[in-house]
């Protein structure tokens, strides 16, 4: 009598496959869309603050008539780091300011500029005064 | 085989045990609960994810609303009293943005002018302010967020 031995099946069939393919997307998916837009509403939701308060930094900077660069960390209403640094191009200032968060590129940039500056802006050296 | 030999139907099996069935049924309730809690799940989260996007969009509403009214002229501006003038009518801001957004907790405005030696210092009266800041306090549907922005006249 001839004995067939069928040999041991190794892998899955297409059915496995498919339901395991089904259970690993149905939690995926909803793992995946909920910390994209969480990662993008947080994100959203810091730069709108962070924003702001670049914005008024520079607006305080710009009525001081700042000429010195400006480091300044937040915690309340969001941690970030405001960096303003100033510009001469000819007679006008230009204060170039971004905002850092906690890690990652800068959330935002942005610049304002002005004219007349506080202090002279060829300073008095000691040739002209003796030229006087 | 002999015609008296006797035939074993037993491996053609119909039907299911009861053990088999409790089995399946189990198995299939199971899966029925983990689906439903992943579609319960994956709604909360939606309703999270808009909730979020929509507490986002009603602050620059306001933010911008805000500004709105600061491009009226200022006519007293203290802490959280704020009153502007449009040559027809005056009116207080705070009080007239609550009634617009009532997740409006706090809204305060400091309004600065510079002095002759280009310090930053509070304004008064006389010519109008040259930089207004607000912050507020801001509420929708359990989120709650501080602000702090300003507006450069």
């Amino acid at each position: 009598m001839e004995v067939k031995i069928r040999s041991e099946q190794i892998g899955f069939t297409l059915v496995e496959t498919l339901i395991a393919m089904v259970l690993a997307t149905a939690f995926l998916v909803p793992l995946s869309t909920w910390l994209y837009k969480n990662h993008v509403n947080q994100r959203a939701l810091n730069r709108f603050c962070a924003l702001s308060l670049l914005e008024t930094e520079l607006h305080r900077a710009f009525l001081q008539r700042e000429e010195k660069t400006i480091f300044k960390e937040y915690e309340v209403p969001c941690r970030c780091r405001v960096e303003i640094e100033p510009e001469l191009i000819g007679d006008e200032v230009k204060l170039s300011g971004k905002v850092l968060g906690l890690s990652g590129p800068p959330l935002g940039r942005m610049t304002i500029s002005y004219f007349g500056r506080k202090s002279p802006l060829v300073p008095k050296t000691s040739t002209w005064k003796s030229s006087l | 085989m002999s015609s008296g030999a006797k035939i074993d139907y037993a491996d053609g099996q119909k039907g299911l045990t009861l053990l088999e069935l409790l089995a399946a049924l189990t198995i299939s309730s199971m899966a029925i609960l983990i689906g439903a809690q992943i579609f319960g799940w994956n709604q909360n989260q939606f309703y999270f994810r808009m909730r979020e996007s929509e507490f986002l969009q009603r602050q620059y509403l306001l933010q911008e609303t805000v500004r709105g009214q600061l491009k009226h002229e200022i006519v007293s501006c203290k802490s959280d009293h704020l009153v502007v003038w449009n040559k027809k009518e005056e009116w207080e801001v705070v009080t007239a943005l609550r009634k617009r957004f009532p997740g409006l907790e706090t809204l305060t405005f400091n309004c600065i002018e510079v002095d002759e030696h280009g310090a930053l210092i509070l304004w008064n009266s006389g010519i109008q302010p040259k930089l207004v800041e607000y912050e507020w306090i801001f509420t929708h549907k359990g989120l709650r967020q501080s602000h702090r922005g300003s507006w450069l006249l």
